[in-house]
């Protein structure tokens, strides 16, 4: 056999990994400081960085579980990867519930009872906007959605030594479980965790709309990583055909993004109702508070939906390391934008508003990019990296005795 | 191209060619059933209450439905939805699942695609009976006014639907008679007699079976297949953008696009289950649409009904969350006002009746799983009917608030579009193949080697044991391979 079937986090990537948390870590900390005047700032860069590499996470325990439940046999060489992905979304579920525990005040307005004392929209919303719903669902997601994810690495790993099919209906079992609970959690928890930042607005598809960037951002990972460990040369198995089909999945889902960006978007500016319109108009620059996110909201919709669409549209490009790198790259980017565009915007409004009320009208950079945001994806960058590599070595990269692996070995596009 | 000997033979039995040809060619060459004369002669009968019903109506007016100035969608444009929806599944079935390399698809999809066609040819004659001047029929697509004081108006949702579905159907239609091109050409090969002969010689296109066709042809279906991959998801998100681009509580709401590609999917699904259940029996072709194509469906339905369900509680969440009281009062209404009970009918048949797949049971006994597509079909009509007329019985004006009751002839023209729907069925079962003998041959070497009887245990699987001790494939080369070795063989493709 060539190839150990083992990764060793190479020193270098280690140390690199080490290097952007400890930057991050001191950036971070530097922005509590320097951003003392809008504290929401800071705290919607945590939220945004967390729950992007919590994304990351949780596409890696969906690609699983959907995997064992609909028979995949093309991408189980890759498994290892994604439950390397799933190892890490406990911390970012964590990260979530840290998040609410110190940063909820600056970042949820309903969670400020003075507010909701003096409006009707709020208090009618406080029976689901509520600190005990929030912890509560967080909660569950930590402790039920990682519970069974260890379930499935469990039987994965003794399935390395044990062989046969039993393990294999066991995880099928888990993994129809899963689904069924992280389905509906996870459209509860993005209604808690990111559409309440705008507690007055509401959209029935958003939940739909994240869950179709979590879809694309684990493919990229994916990707990525398979890349990258084939460049060491412990992970020979990975070939063009699995990165093809991984990019066909990008490219799906990018549409697919795109189809639900429109949907609301489309619906929302036809009916043009008061409730509604206000979240676009926001980011447009053409509600008092002036935040302009214009140019970048249309950067958005070009790299998230336009140039992979263009790029991916012919098979050599889906093939090609070089093409697919930069496409992922670009996507990584994208989806940090996506994200930056639906988290900061509330909580710099929310921040406006507290401050014009205490007679504050001096400026302050409510929003912006900077030290929050660049320090924290670094910080967040830096950890999923080690938690990865570190969960990657624990066990050969290849799950040897995988049912349906042989397919995968011998894919063919 | 290999595959796992863990999954289950798509094809029972070892057969041959010839045997693959004669179990679904012959049906079409021998004289037709008794069974297949009763069951057409009834279809045609039910299609008379459809004939009857569109005539009064078009002598009459609309005026004989029970529509009036409140509740002016009913019955019409239910069916429209419901018809339009059923019509999902066989794109999903001969597209997506080609893109997704799902094999089982082979033994489903020719009738899948053929019921889709059927369902939208159904659906597209409610827009048209229902503006009441069928005369006028033509004015549907947005003609350049040189006719008189009205302009076609583009940003009407009622226009992108004559787009949306009059492309769904050539679509469907071009990637349903391109599949059957090889088939006709075997038809054609079959016979001796002369008219037969002649007609199928036609419509084969001078199918010869070269290489070069066999290239073409697969290529073909790919492109059609990309370009049918977007249909499937655009038909009824903008057939859901009819109702939710308008202000109405219960209409408007953003996740009516996936929320209704879900719900077609599902409802698609149950009519082929529905449809394919009786038909595997009458035309003895249980071991090519085995027990387990019928439980991959089954796991389809489930999973979509459950998605269906998500929406469904989604939209009453919202309702409830975004203290917009006329929204809420609606879904309350729905819930526990005077049309509560379809409401309810619509909740039990679609979300709770699909839960029973969760057991392996349910999902393996053709009986039971015929019984849930018949619940799937109700609720999914009675989906739309909820969303249609609890949105508009009672609205902001409480001095305007009705009930609507159909008439006999609303209720004749919908049991007569099972008529039309049914009597097309049967044609097409009768003078065409009902499995894609061509696409079935392809798959069948692929899916079958290595799974002999003798190492498959009682569910169709290789034993555990056999497994444990021999874990070992055969590739496209015809030598065998360890594990061992395959991992060792590093090449890149």
């Amino acid at each position: 056999m060539s190839a150990s079937m083992r990764f060793e986090m190479p020193a270098k990537l280690k140390v690199t990994a080490i290097a952007l948390m400890a930057i991050g870590l001191v950036l971070g900390i530097a922005s509590f400081v320097l951003y003392s005047d809008t504290p929401s700032r800071v705290w919607s860069g945590l939220l945004i960085n967390n729950f992007y590499f919590l994304c990351l996470g949780i596409a890696g325990a969906i690609f699983m579980s959907i995997g064992y439940v609909a028979h995949a046999g093309w991408n189980i060489v890759q498994k290892r990867i994604m439950e390397a992905m799933a190892v890490y979304m406990p911390i970012g579920l964590l990260g979530m519930v840290i998040i609410g525990l110190f940063g909820m005040g600056h970042l949820y307005e309903w969670s400020i009872q003075d507010i909701v004392d003096n409006d009707k929209v709020l208090q009618a919303k406080a029976w689901f906007l509520n600190k005990g719903m929030f912890f509560g669902l967080s909660l569950f997601a930590l402790l039920v959605w990682s519970g069974l994810q260890y379930l499935l690495r469990r039987h994965s790993l003794a399935e390395d030594t044990e062989g046969g099919t039993k393990r294999f209906w066991a995880s099928y079992k888990v993994s129809a479980t899963f689904m069924v609970l992280w389905g509906f959690s996870f459209c509860a928890a993005i209604f808690m965790w990111i559409m309440s930042l705008e507690p007055h607005w509401y959209s029935t598809i958003f939940a739909v709309y994240v869950f179709s960037s979590v879809f694309t951002l684990g493919f990229v990972f994916l990707n990525i990583a398979g890349i990258y460990l084939k460049g060491l040369g412990v992970f020979p198995w990975f070939n063009t055909n699995h990165m093809h089909d991984n990019s066909k999945f990008v490219f799906a889902f990018c549409i697919f993004w795109g189809y639900i960006f429109v949907s609301q978007l489309l619906l929302i500016w036809y009916a043009n109702v008061p409730e509604e319109t206000p979240y676009y108009l926001l980011r447009w620059g053409r509600s008092s508070e002036g935040f302009q996110l214009r140019w970048l909201w249309y950067l958005n919709v070009v790299l998230n939906f336009g140039a992979p669409f263009l790029v991916f549209m012919t098979r050599e490009s889906k093939r090609q390391i070089k093409t697919v790198m930069l496409v992922s790259v670009m996507l990584l980017a994208a989806k940090w934008i996506d994200l930056y565009l639906m988290i900061a915007p509330g909580p710099a409004k929310f921040a406006l508003h507290t401050a014009h009320a205490a007679g504050d009208h001096a400026h302050h950079a409510y929003i912006g990019f900077g030290l929050p945001e660049i320090g924290f994806f670094l910080f967040f960058a830096g950890l999923f990296i080690l938690v990865v590599g570190h969960a990657l070595s624990k066990a050969p990269l290849v799950a040897k005795h995988h049912p349906y692996l042989m397919e995968s070995l011998e894919h063919h596009v | 191209m290999i595959e796992a000997p863990i999954r289950e033979p798509l094809i029972l039995g070892r057969k041959s060619y010839q045997e693959i040809s004669n179990d679904i060619i012959g049906p079409i060459e021998a004289k037709p059933s008794k069974a297949w004369f009763a069951a057409f002669t009834l279809s045609a009968l039910v299609l008379l209450f459809y004939v009857t019903g569109v005539a009064i109506t078009l002598f009459e007016g609309i005026g004989v439905w029970g529509l009036q100035r409140t509740i002016g969608w009913g019955f019409d444009i239910t069916n429209f939805v419901f018809w339009v929806g059923i019509g999902h599944a066989g794109t999903l079935i001969s597209a997506v699942l080609l893109l997704f390399r799902q094999h089982w698809r082979t033994s489903i999809n020719r009738s899948a695609e053929a019921m889709t066609i059927f369902a939208v040819v159904c659906a597209g004659q409610f827009p048209l009976i229902h503006a009441g001047r069928p005369w006028l029929g033509y004015w549907i697509p947005p003609l350049p006014n040189d006719l008189g004081p009205l302009w076609p108006n583009f940003n009407s949702p009622l226009a992108w639907d004559v787009f949306a579905i009059s492309t769904y159907l050539i679509v469907s239609l071009v990637f349903w008679f391109c599949g059957l091109i090889p088939d006709f050409g075997l038809i054609r090969d079959r016979t001796n007699k002369k008219i037969p002969k002649f007609i199928y010689g036609f419509f084969s296109l001078g199918w010869t079976g070269s290489l070069k066709q066999w290239n073409r042809f697969e290529l073909v279906s790919l492109i059609l297949a990309g370009m049918a991959t977007p249909l499937v998801l655009s038909v009824h998100t903008i057939v859901s953008f009819d109702f939710a681009t308008s202000l109405i509580p219960g209409w408007h709401t953003t996740i009516f696009p996936p929320y209704f590609v879900a719900g077609a999917i599902f409802s698609g699904f149950g009519m082929v289950h529905t449809l394919l259940i009786v038909v595997r029996k009458v035309m003895k072709l249980e071991s090519y649409i085995t027990i387990n194509h019928l439980e991959q469906m089954a796991k389809i339905i489930m999973v979509t009904g459950t998605m269906v369900g998500i929406a469904y509680m989604t939209e009453f969440f919202m309702a409830a969350y975004s203290g917009y009281e006329y929204e809420f009062f609606i879904f309350a209404n729905r819930a526990f006002g005077p049309y509560s009970w379809a409401y309810w009918i619509m909740m039990s048949c679609n979300v709770f009746s699909p839960q029973v797949y969760w057991f392996k049971k349910a999902r393996t006994t053709p009986i039971f799983m015929f019984i849930i597509s018949i619940f799937v079909n109700i609720g999914m009509w009675f989906e739309r009917f909820v969303i249609i007329v609890t949105s508009l019985h009672r609205d902001f004006l409480v001095s305007s608030w009705a009930m609507y009751t159909p008439t006999f002839i609303e209720v004749s023209i919908l049991l007569g579009s099972f008529g039309l729907f049914f009597t097309l069925f049967f044609l097409f079962a009768k003078f065409m193949p009902m499995v894609a003998v061509a696409e079935v041959k392809a798959t069948y070497k692929i899916t079958q080697r290595g799974k002999d009887k003798n190492q498959l245990n009682g569910r169709g699987m290789i034993s555990d044991a056999r497994f444990d001790h021999d874990y070992t494939y055969s590739s496209d080369k015809f030598k065998r391979k360890t594990i061992e070795e395959a991992l060792a063989e590093t090449h890149d493709h």
